[in-house]
């Protein structure tokens, strides 16, 4: 019986994946613009990309893709933010508050990334010609990031209320330290101030300040109103330092609205090796605008211009044996889905088209996808769509296109 | 079987990149200025110290930035007993305060509290700068912290001093 039982299990789950491996939709994520452009143009795969987070990575990152600066490195890709990388003070407001911003010039400052790429290949590859080098350049920004969603507000108003609270304690605390007659502070500080004497230049306020006999009333200084803080603290500022904690442990930022990013980048070949000789290999620009909803689902579009290619999806994503040309690729995709809802729905085009060739015809695709979770494993499914060809398609055989998708587990 | 919040792999993954990210910043400490550099090693929440300013009318400014990353503050700022700024979310800006003749003897407190709600980091920082008395001062102060989503309070003292007119 048992046996009997697992042929049948088998069967039935051939039957499920035959079904599973029905794609009633397209890849609209093709066109979705690169994580790092000068790689992308280059075929260097993400995992490959270094992103150093300071000078010094960034300059380990380098030392040891060149050998010490000793020779050019053979496949190396790197992911710069600038702002983050370079600038080490003053970087404007970083903090969740800062971040709420969704445009402006600190957006663009924060979100731009600059990628380089340099590829040397050697016998074995295909793709390139190995008695070239080449080298790429590439950048991304975000124009729009997009608001905290409600949930992500909601978080920031808690924690927001919670510290008002606690400023109040610590503001108390303050105040009792500034009017603080301990007799070793007020000595303290009227050592600190015989340091300076009536007439000092700046130069001369300056090294009062760096000389050592400063640094160590400062210091001991400090560790007084720490000890003071720490004697002062009630329970009150414990408990809330709890709650706060509560909800900041698991905090996430999720935004909604607008977003836009921009990506682009160029690659050079060089002839035989030589900087003196070179071409311009291909080059991309991409754009992704959105936006999301938490009633009414989220709208994408993105649009891509590349010039030379290795694929042309105008011509069945065949492989470029053109040469130079420029293609222009479009995408619009909805979704309409929200959290624990049984009816999600997508509506997804694509128009692709080469711009520099009349030979090649722009065509496009426009598939609606719907399901409806009967039970959990258990979906009914929707699609019905044009092709690239023309043709009219629609997946399964109720009522000419429901598809009845069922799959193993508890309904829970 | 149920895997807690607290030891779910995400969380790993977060605590081993923000764990990472602490020792990047600690990697490239030689870089930073000495004064940065002993702020974020000596972690200190605490600052009582003096702004030297002169007898003349020239503006001071104020600017206070909170930090790291991703991380939640509020504050309040004090001149004796004007409040300049209250509850105040985020960095405060580059303000003027006073002139410095204005200014000598009154003290300026900054109270502030920095929740970690970082998924980069566990450092929380807080900087005051000063400009328009006897040169600029900046006063770095930080500290990380150990546990998620922990709390970290700043309390600073600043008397503004002016040694010729005492």
């Amino acid at each position: 019986m048992k046996k009997l039982f697992l042929l049948h299990s088998i069967f039935l789950s051939f039957l499920v994946r035959a079904q599973n491996n029905i794609d009633t939709t397209i890849k609209v994520d093709l066109l979705k613009a690169p994580v790092s452009p000068a790689s992308n143009l280059l075929g260097i795969a993400p995992s490959d990309i270094d992103k150093p987070t300071d000078v010094s990575a960034f300059m380990m990152s380098l030392q040891s893709a060149t050998s010490s600066f000793t020779k050019l490195p053979s496949n190396y890709a790197i992911d710069i933010a600038p702002y983050w990388i370079f600038k080490k003070s003053k970087k404007g407001d970083i903090t969740t508050e800062g971040f709420r911003k969704s445009s402006g010039k600190d957006v663009f400052k924060q979100t731009f990334v600059l990628s380089f790429a340099f590829r040397n290949p050697d016998s074995t590859e295909t793709s390139l010609n190995p008695k070239s080098a080449y080298g790429g350049l590439g950048f991304k920004f975000s124009i729009l990031r997009g608001n905290y969603d409600n949930s992500t507000n909601l978080a920031l108003n808690k924690i927001k209320h919670l510290q008002d609270i606690k400023l109040r304690h610590l503001d108390s605390i303050i105040t009792g330290y500034k009017a603080n007659v301990d007799p070793q502070v007020i000595e303290l500080r009227q050592k600190r101030k015989a340091l300076f004497r009536s007439g000092m230049t700046p130069d001369e306020i300056q090294k009062v300040r760096e000389s050592d006999e400063f640094k160590e009333i400062e210091e001991k200084l400090n560790k007084k109103l720490l000890e003071y803080s720490e004697k002062e603290k009630s329970e009150a500022q414990a408990e809330l330092d709890k709650e706060i904690q509560q909800i900041a442990s698991s905090f996430q930022t999720a935004r909604v609205g607008w977003t836009w990013d921009i990506a682009g980048g160029i690659s050079t070949e060089f002839r035989n090796k030589r900087f003196d000789d070179s071409k311009i290999y291909n080059g991309g620009l991409w754009t992704t605008i959105g936006y999301t909803d938490t009633t009414y689902g989220a709208g994408l579009m993105l649009l891509r211009l590349l010039h030379n290619p290795d694929k042309i999806f105008a011509k069945d994503n065949a492989t470029n044996d053109i040469g130079n040309v420029t293609t222009f690729d479009a995408g619009f995709r909805y979704i309409y889905s929200t959290p624990q809802s049984k009816f999600n729905a997508s509506l997804e085009a694509i128009y692709r088209s080469v711009l520099s060739s009349n030979t090649i015809k722009p065509s496009w695709r426009l598939v609606f996808n719907a399901d409806y979770a009967i039970w959990q494993n258990q979906k009914l499914t929707f699609s019905f769509g044009r092709n690239f060809d023309g043709t009219i398609s629609k997946d399964g055989n109720l009522i000419a296109a429901l598809t009845f998708l069922t799959g193993f587990g508890n309904k829970r | 079987m149920a895997t807690s919040k607290k030891n779910s792999p995400k969380r790993a993954k977060r605590n081993v990149r923000k764990t990472s990210k602490k020792s990047a910043i600690k990697k490239s400490l030689s870089l930073v200025p000495s004064t940065l550099r002993d702020a974020t090693i000596q972690q200190n929440t605490t600052l009582d110290t003096l702004y030297v300013v002169n007898d003349s009318t020239g503006n001071i400014t104020l600017e206070v930035n909170a930090g790291a990353e991703g991380q939640t503050s509020d504050m309040t700022i004090k001149l004796d007993d004007k409040i300049i700024a209250q509850n105040l979310a985020g960095d405060f800006p580059e303000t003027v305060i006073g002139t410095n003749k204005k200014l000598n003897g009154q003290k300026l407190t900054i109270v502030a509290t920095i929740a970690d709600t970082s998924q980069e980091t566990n450092l929380t920082s807080l900087t005051i700068h000063l400009k328009g008395g006897v040169g600029h001062a900046d006063f770095p102060l930080s500290k990380t912290v150990d546990d998620e989503g922990a709390s970290v309070d700043y309390l600073c003292l600043i008397e503004f001093f002016d040694p010729n007119n005492q």
